[in-house]
């Protein structure tokens, strides 16, 4: 584990409890409390697979269960191995395994990244038209397509794990444990409401729980100390029930609600013997609230897939969550306030940052003053027109924008990075709200769709 | 999916039940004086509405017993429930 990417206190992470894992065979080291998300970019590694059609490189991009791009397998036991897992979310736990989808022979070296040099000459659908003639020749293709393409291996042998269900009715289920959630479940148990509150996480808390900045305050208290008083609180309520690594995953007519508990992915193998692996909730309540939050946009620019390039806010998590620096000298794009948010966590922690480009003419927000007594360059008015840099970003180059925005004038300035967060502003997750048959509307001061009220 | 109200047994999870298809249909007095096409279309021909909908519904995990339910085919909003003979209690 790289020593300097890592900040030296943090209370998420048990620093005194090291776990060792391995990543495609190479033997690393993270901390209890580490995603393997994290345990990898503290040991410097960003390249985690390759995308489906060009097998170009791909990074870990977010820190949670929007990723879509470290999606790794774990394990390699033919009964317990586990496709299509999400870096993001599973938690390191000694001997942990896991392995790249989605290359071969490996990783740095893939064949199907020829395909990427290709890719002028290979239109939609060029697999399927091309490998199909002669037709015995198929044979001899199909080795190298199944090898070189497809997302994970399913298991081969039977599931030796137990799992359990239940059936939960209450009055309220508040999903989603961030501070809306937080306070919409202790209003609702307060009113003498059968309360049930649901995280993904395995902390409440969402992203106020590591806002540790003079700007968000909530009674004079930094935001993440005021809510970390709520969440003591809370416990203490009767009604409410509370229900952390459990992610919802439908919402059917009359309320009904299906919940999958993880009880034991987060454990060694040691720990997992005669134990429930997980358990689904279907659940009935008289009313839900979502309070699922938004997920940060990406920006869009030339070759903007690359490994080092993330989402702002996943930046500002790993910094101020897991205490790990995404990169030694980072760059912010945006066209919002939010990726100086991650600015000042990145300072704090004595991360350097090369410079912010900001599309918009100017900001005189509170935290954009702050970011400016910091002496860190803002190029205001620019954008992103290239990236360099082929298992990881090591340039970017950018240009004013014209006076309409509508294109680039000037010089091309180009600036060394080793890690590039963007921020295209946010998206609220309306996901569970569309699939209980809610309907959205586009709402145009901050270009997002929102819940439609009938 | 949905909640039934069985008029013998008050509120159920729909996995109790199952349907027994579009209500008040009216068979035939004498059968054999019937065509083939008027026969398959009392065995078979049925309204499948988008929108409220006459269903005969059976409490088969429960108490075993036929009823009715009016119910919105497209947002299963179940309107009414009233037992077998009974008059439909909005207007079909
Ligand atoms: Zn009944």
């Amino acid at each position: 584990m790289s020593k300097e990417l890592r900040i030296n206190s943090n209370k998420f992470i048990d620093q005194t409890t090291r776990l060792s894992f391995k990543f495609n065979g190479e033997k690393l080291y993270g901390y209890k409390g580490d995603t393997l998300a994290s345990a990898l970019l503290a040991n410097n590694i960003h390249l985690v697979g390759r995308s489906f059609k060009y097998h170009r490189p791909r990074g870990i991009m977010t820190c949670g269960s929007e990723e879509p791009n470290a999606i790794v397998q774990i394990g390699n036991d033919p009964s317990l191995t586990d496709p299509n897992v999400r870096a993001t979310e599973i938690e390191l736990y000694e001997g942990l395994e896991a392995f790249s989808q989605n290359c071969w022979p490996n990783v740095k070296f893939d064949i199907g990244g020829i395909n990427n040099l290709l890719s002028p000459l290979l239109p939609a659908g060029f697999y399927y038209k091309t490998f199909m003639w002669p037709a015995s020749f198929w044979e001899k293709y199909e080795f190298f397509i199944r090898h070189s393409a497809g997302l994970g291996k399913s298991p081969t042998k039977p599931d030796p794990d137990i799992y359990d269900h239940k059936y939960y009715h209450c009055d309220v289920l508040v999903v989603g444990g961030g501070i809306s959630g937080i306070m919409a479940a202790k209003l609702s148990a307060e009113n003498n409401n059968e309360t049930l509150l649901l995280d993904d996480k395995n902390i409440l808390g969402g992203a106020t729980i590591y806002q540790n900045n003079d700007c968000f305050q909530i009674d004079s208290t930094h935001t993440n100390y005021w809510l970390e008083k709520e969440i003591k609180n809370i416990k203490n309520i009767k009604n409410l029930t509370i229900k952390t690594r459990t992610s919802l995953a439908a919402y059917h007519g009359y309320n009904y609600l299906l919940a999958k508990e993880n009880l034991t992915d987060h454990l060694s193998p040691d720990e997992r013997k005669g134990k429930i692996r997980q358990r689904l909730w279907k659940i009935r309540a008289k009313k839900v609230i979502i309070a699922t939050g938004s997920i940060e946009r990406p920006l869009i620019f030339n070759n903007n897939d690359r490994p080092g390039i993330m989402l702002s806010s996943a930046i500002k998590k790993f910094i101020d969550f897991y205490g790990v620096k995404a990169g030694k000298e980072i760059t912010l794009f945006t066209n919002n306030d939010s990726a100086y948010e991650t600015a000042i966590s990145l300072k704090k922690s004595g991360v350097n940052i090369v410079s912010i480009i900001d599309i918009r003419d100017k900001s005189s927000s509170k935290i954009v003053k702050e970011v400016e007594k910091h002496n860190i360059k803002i190029y205001w008015k620019h954008t992103i027109v290239n990236t360099e840099g082929y298992r990881r970003i090591s340039f970017i180059e950018i240009m004013q924008l014209s006076d309409d925005g509508s294109g680039v004038i000037g010089k091309k300035i180009k600036l060394k990075t080793d890690c590039l967060g963007i921020s295209g502003g946010w998206t609220p997750m309306v996901h569970l709200f569309t699939q209980s048959g809610g309907k959205l509307k586009f709402r145009s001061d901050d270009n997002v769709f929102f819940t439609r009220q009938e | 999916m949905f909640i039934i109200n069985c008029p013998y047994c008050g509120e159920r999870d729909q996995t109790e039940f199952s349907s027994g298809g579009e209500a008040h249909i009216v068979r035939p007095k004498q059968p054999t004086e019937l065509s083939d096409d008027e026969w398959a279309k009392f065995l078979f021909m049925r309204k499948n509405i988008k929108g409220i909908q006459f269903e005969r519904w059976n409490h088969s995990h429960g108490c075993r017993k036929w009823f009715n339910v009016v119910r919105d085919t497209s947002n299963d909003k179940i309107h009414a429930v009233y037992k077998m003979g009974e008059k439909p209690p909005v207007n079909k």
